[in-house]
């Protein structure tokens, strides 16, 4: 995964706004993930935006996630790797 | 260089998140909190059985 | 992971169980809902569908089908499949008697689809006396297609004391079928507040459970033996009560409770038949008290509150423990074993005869 990199939510899984953030359950292997709000932007990207393109508008917005890329990337390609994202 | 870490500030945060024995009020910085603990703590991942409450 | 995270509560529950009946085909000396009967006016196939509906609208991920058995509902099938249909994940617990090959075929076809079968000895002699004369039998039946199939099932067992020392027996039997084990508390909920005492594991025994649980990673739990994580490095889980704030029960009339080991009046959150579902889990007062609520007292000063919170509701409220106090099994309790009881137990009823649901397709 790099800047360019376009990302969506799995087709087999789920995911659930809550308070603290976001409820994410992956159907096919029973995962079930809580994630933070200040990843959601992330996780909720239709994949119109990059990668990069979200964490500059985050950064702006002083948001962790946004201005430390290279390792928001590892998380969410850890993500990627357990089957709740794709990248497309 | 020594790289100067900012201080942790939550945005548009509704409620404390739990980042384990800290918690943290929306709008204010803990003290001993590192970017790399706070990305740690983004995701939690439960065993799916892990919740008591079911048979 | 803390209560400080479920204060405001979920917008639904992460999982749910679901007692569809109450009517079963055997009588388990121990069993938590006390089944055995149909109850009058259990919700019919429209109603249950409707109740899906909702919760695929909550987005509810899962649900946990029991009851009873649930397997004893002539629509189990079209149920089951109807809630895959709608986005909800099942995971059904049964004693297996009523698996035969058309329903083995069923389980290993269908996507989404989670199944427990009941054992709670690795011998007839040490299930038997629990379970029925010939449950052993009919469950290993159950699991011989199931893994003739390829199918990874699970192996739940309430762990008792006279199976305590079966415990490796279970773990090699779920490892020869290419299952998992799944060990769960007893709790003395239903008939089981009866046999509990009788039943129960000692405290030597439960420290050497939490030692066996730490050597078995792989072994599930149900995070039913969170009060034992106060002994050292927690347990996997959220160690935590879940009733009402993760996890909540509906019962085959659809009255509602915090948590299927309490189906008690004063557990009971209210019915799907005169509030909808949602508005029980958001604003009923029992779950707004639960999700502000944790166990106060002493526990509150103990160095492994925050491992333990305090132990399970249900085993206090069938003990007439109050709720502030340390769990009638909490590790730290010197005097625990006193109230042990020894045998002869009641012999549970042998199989009834039943008529499989009606597989559709």
């Amino acid at each position: 995964m790099d800047r360019d990199s376009r990302i969506r939510l799995s087709t087999t899984a789920s995911l659930r706004r809550e308070a603290f953030g976001a409820l994410v359950y992956s159907y096919k292997d029973r995962r079930l993930l809580f994630i933070d709000q200040r990843l959601l932007p992330y996780l909720t990207s239709d994949g119109t935006r990059t990668v990069g393109e979200i964490a500059d508008s985050l950064a702006a917005e002083g948001n962790i996630p946004g201005s430390r890329l290279e390792k928001t990337m590892a998380l969410l390609e850890g993500l990627r790797r357990k089957g709740v994202l794709d990248e497309l | 260089m020594q790289e100067t870490m900012p201080p942790v500030v939550l945005t548009d945060s509704k409620s404390p998140m739990d980042l384990g024995d800290r918690h943290v009020e929306p709008g204010s910085a803990p003290a001993h909190t590192t970017p790399q603990e706070v990305l740690e703590d983004l995701i939690d991942e439960i065993t799916i059985d892990g919740m008591c409450g079911v048979y | 992971m803390n209560y400080d995270l479920l204060r405001l509560g979920l917008s639904a529950p992460i999982c749910l169980t679901w007692e569809m009946t109450y009517a079963c085909n055997l009588r388990c000396i121990h069993c938590l809902s006390s089944s055995g009967r149909r109850a009058p006016g259990e919700l019919d196939t429209d109603e249950a569908r409707r109740l899906i509906d909702e919760w695929a609208r909550m987005k509810v991920f899962y649900i946990n089908v029991g009851g009873g058995e649930p397997m004893t509902r002539p629509d189990f099938f079209d149920l089951m499949e109807y809630a895959i249909r709608n986005g909800i994940g099942i995971k059904f617990s049964t004693n297996g008697t009523l698996i035969d090959r058309k329903a083995a075929d069923w389980i290993v076809s269908t996507d989404y689809l989670d199944v427990q079968v009941s054992l709670d000895g690795a011998s007839a002699d040490v299930n038997d006396v629990i379970r029925g004369a010939g449950s052993y039998a009919r469950a290993r039946h159950a699991m011989d297609l199931l893994a003739e199939r390829g199918f990874r099932f699970k192996i739940n067992s309430v762990v008792t004391r006279r199976a305590f020392d079966q415990l490796d027996c279970l773990f090699d039997m779920a490892r020869n079928y290419g299952a998992e084990l799944r060990l769960t508390r007893l709790r003395p909920s239903g008939r089981a507040k009866e046999v509990w005492n009788a039943l129960r594991l000692t405290q030597a025994q439960n420290r050497s459970l939490y030692a066996w649980l730490q050597d078995h990673p792989d072994v599930l739990t149900g995070d039913s033996f969170f009060h034992l994580s106060a002994l050292g490095q927690p347990l996997d889980g959220m160690n935590m009560c879940g009733a009402g704030r993760i996890v909540c029960c509906v019962d085959p009339v659809g009255d509602v409770y915090a948590c299927p080991f309490v189906l008690v009046p004063e557990f009971k959150a209210g019915n799907v038949r005169d509030s909808s579902f949602a508005e029980i889990w958001h604003d009923s007062p029992l779950f707004v008290h639960l999700r502000q609520w944790q166990v106060g007292g002493t526990c509150q000063e103990c160095p492994a509150y925050t491992k333990c919170h305090g132990g399970c509701m249900a085993v206090k409220y069938f003990t007439e423990t109050p709720l502030d106090d340390p769990d009638p099994e909490c590790v730290f309790k010197s005097d625990s074993d006193a109230v042990l009881t020894a045998l002869p137990l009641p012999t549970p009823r042998s199989i009834r005869a039943q008529k499989s649901p009606v597989l559709i397709g």
